[in-house]
């Protein structure tokens, strides 16, 4: 037989490559390692003509040429290394029908090296299920390529790729996007310094460093890159890498909208039907919005019993170290600061577990990018983009990491944006916050015939509210930053699936342990430091507190637990926690709270969820009577000193929720924004503008409330 | 025996107000992304 030519087979995961290759190859296979590392290299021979043979290697499955992976850079050698017996004659890049977007990515790249290529579009088969028209002429006019429609299932078309592979030397080698746009000036100085070398090639070259550091290079390309333009730092290099992403979906989505229709009506399969309702746009919104209802319904109603059952037994566990252990200020610790502190974030696991239950179902099932799909053209009219729903979603674990999802928000101003308004959302910081004053000032009342739960729909009305304040905050960010917007909108949606219990799981004992122990650090922490402030203090009024206690009440028939009740709040209140928090009492009381809330709001400051256990540790230490109570029953005890009624009441309840709600309590949080904008700028905007937001709607409600 | 208690939560204040400064205050030496749930949030 004749001449064999080297053809590559190159593809994103799943797109049905292996299958090709195993259609175009049978039995002639062989199955190794490429030299050095362990990245499994497949080969076969294929009889294309009488006097004609190919070689084929079935290269690892890569999104594109810009490799992170051992695996990715094995792609990439193989198309740079002129030089390897392995570089292609061909390249054959295989899509599948319903991710050509996705797909084509790589295949402009591969094509821009100038190497003759082919479009294979895979899974043909499935065209007219599901509504698919493609014009074929239109696309190998605007790609300047051959595309061959195939289903290596079905086996159909692999003819015609074996004719069009064997007729290598008519395929047009022009590149179809020109990426020197995303930097004339620096393109035309590399394409003067090395005259005689591809230019994608040598681009390919320069940000491969950028991208996977020790992608092996041979000495042709080592030369190139001692000179490799030390004129762009590696920020910039990552930022034209990112500009030529744009460059290149922009291309693609003229090119499909002229030659790809997709009628969904016509459709006929599961995911189509599915989709007619999930991202239609009236039951879409109605369906993501009954599910909604339904988390926050369970988080209340599912987790009612077991958080009763952790509250008594924190309760218990400090009654029993108070007696149990001999009497002094390391049991006063453990028994007043370190358990209660505790069990005020323990007894949060149920309901966490649930929210995350559900997120990771929703992510899991495939339903999320239908939600991000769903919300993209309402986003765009606040500043925000479709992709901004992850993080905004992914806000109600944690901030966090909601702010490095946005990275893969392509525009600037977008993800500026988003990066500001995610800590509005609801964290599971907020939570512990919610769920006591939920509790203490929203009746735990049914209401329309018993379907619906009080406290969980107002739980709901703030995930709302904090939502609604992201986007509106967007708006405003939108209408006064004065930055370019350079945006637009590619996404894949995931077939549907059933979630898999083994990564739901994980996802949820993962989040709630990473938020108990992460919670639990810093909660133990400040409660320690906490029960010092308030359980010494300096002066007559603290030493002799019992004296001045017991001669001011002695007409008053005090039984002995009521008086050392006044006696424990009468030290709290001259010890050094009572100083501080007096002196910030004339900020906070107009908000309708006294000085002990307002040292849980300053000492949140760190972390919200330190609220709830900095009460409990002041409730405690005030609270010195040994007997075993709940944080519940403590707070609901608490009186407004002036007015002498609840001090947790409906209008300071709503008070404390809104602040919640809208204050940048969050060290964590800043930090990560400022390392994300690269400036203390934007933290510093972000926490001045909460916390803005936070104290007058504070002050707004209560003063409403109490007045009405 | 109440001295010893003393010693034990003066030292546990101290471990507590050392540890909140390192993480809160003194600049991390630790480069790179946070998102492998060591970013010191909750």
């Amino acid at each position: 037989m004749g001449k064999a030519i080297n053809v590559s087979l190159i593809g994103n995961p799943n797109t049905g490559k292996t299958s090709l290759f195993n259609r175009l190859t049978g039995l002639n296979q062989k199955v190794g390692n490429y030299p050095g590392i362990t990245v499994e290299k497949k080969e076969g021979l294929c009889k294309l003509s009488r006097t004609l043979k190919a070689h084929i290697l079935d290269l690892p499955g890569t999104y594109s040429l810009n490799t992170s992976s051992l695996d990715e850079s094995v792609v990439v050698e193989t198309l740079l290394n002129r030089n390897s017996k392995d570089f292609p004659d061909v390249a054959v890049v295989v899509s599948d029908i319903e991710n050509l977007k996705r797909n084509l990515l790589l295949f402009t790249q591969i094509k821009d090296l100038e190497i003759p290529t082919i479009l294979v579009i895979n899974m043909a088969d499935r065209m007219e299920r599901k509504g698919i028209s493609l014009d074929i002429k239109a696309m190998e006019s605007q790609l300047q390529a051959t595309v061959v429609l195939v289903s290596a299932r079905k086996n159909i078309g692999i003819e015609n790729l074996k004719d069009a592979i064997a007729n290598y030397h008519q395929l047009n080698t022009t590149p179809c996007v020109n990426a020197s746009s995303i930097d004339p000036v620096y393109f035309e100085k590399l394409k003067s310094t090395y005259p005689k070398q591809q230019i994608y090639k040598l681009w390919l070259v320069i940000t491969q460093d950028v991208n996977f550091g020790k992608l092996d290079r041979n000495r042709d390309l080592e030369d190139l890159k001692k000179n490799s333009f030390k004129i762009k730092s590696e920020d910039d290099l990552k930022r034209m890498q990112h500009k030529e992403t744009v460059v290149r979906y922009q291309f693609i989505n003229n090119l499909l909208k002229n030659v790809l229709t997709v009628n969904a009506a016509e459709a006929t399969d599961l995911r189509t039907r599915l989709d007619r309702i999930l991202i239609h746009k009236v039951w879409g919104y109605l369906v993501f919005f009954a599910i909604l209802l339904l988390i926050f319904q369970a988080i209340y109603d599912w987790s009612s019993l077991p958080m009763e059952w952790i509250d008594s037994a924190f309760a218990k566990a400090s009654t029993l170290v108070q007696n149990s252990l001999p009497a002094g200020p390391l049991t006063d610790l453990l028994s007043q600061g370190i358990i209660p502190g505790l069990g005020g974030i323990v007894i949060f696991i149920p309901q966490i577990a649930i929210l995350f239950l559900f997120i990771a179902l929703l992510e899991e099932s495939g339903y999320m990018s239908r939600v991000v799909f769903l919300m993209d053209h309402i986003m765009k009219k606040f500043g925000l983009s479709g992709k901004s729903v992850v993080p905004l979603v992914s806000g109600t674990a944690c901030a966090i990491p909601a702010v490095m999802a946005t990275r893969n928000i392509e525009d600037w101003k977008e993800r500026l944006i988003t990066i500001l308004v995610v800590p509005f959302t609801t964290c599971s910081a907020r939570l512990p916050v919610y769920l006591i004053i939920i509790a203490l000032v929203i009746p735990d009342q049914r209401i329309l015939g018993g379907l619906f739960n009080m406290q969980g729909l107002t739980l709901m009305l703030l995930y709302m509210l904090g939502f609604g304040a992201a986007i509106f905050s967007a708006w405003v960010l939108n209408k006064i930053l004065p930055i370019k917007r350079k945006a637009f909108f590619v996404m894949e949606m995931p077939a549907y699936k059933l979630p898999m219990f083994k990564n739901v799981a994980i996802t949820v004992i993962e989040k709630t342990k990473s938020f108990v122990l992460g919670a639990g650090k810093i909660i133990m922490a400040i409660s320690v430091i906490l029960w010092i402030l308030a359980s010494y203090g300096y002066g007559e009024q603290f030493t002799n507190a019992e004296k001045i206690v017991t001669e001011a009440s002695i007409n008053d028939n005090l039984t002995s637990s009521e008086l050392s009740q006044k006696i424990a709040s009468h030290k709290l209140e001259h010890s050094f926690i009572g100083y501080v928090g007096k002196a910030i009492e004339p900020a906070v009381r107009p908000l309708g709270y006294d000085w002990k809330i307002g040292i849980a709001i300053v000492s949140s400051f760190a972390a919200r969820e330190v609220f709830v256990g900095t009460l409990a540790t002041i409730y405690s230490v005030e609270s010195d009577d040994g007997e075993e109570e709940t944080i519940k029953n403590r707070m609901r005890a608490e009186v407004n000193p002036i007015l002498g009624t609840p001090l947790f009441n409906f209008a300071s309840g709503i008070s404390l929720l809104l602040f919640y709600a809208f204050a940048m309590q969050c060290m964590s949080t800043l930090a990560i924004v400022k390392r994300e904008t690269n400036s203390w700028k934007w933290p510093a905007i972000q926490f001045s503008f909460m916390t803005v937001i936070a104290y007058f709607s504070a002050l707004a409600a209560y003063q409403i409330l109490n007045n009405l | 025996m109440i001295i010893a208690q003393y010693i034990v939560v003066g030292i546990i204040a101290v471990v507590a107000i050392g540890w909140l400064l390192k993480t809160y205050v003194l600049p991390s030496k630790k480069g790179g992304n946070c998102g492998d749930g060591d970013c010191g949030c909750h």
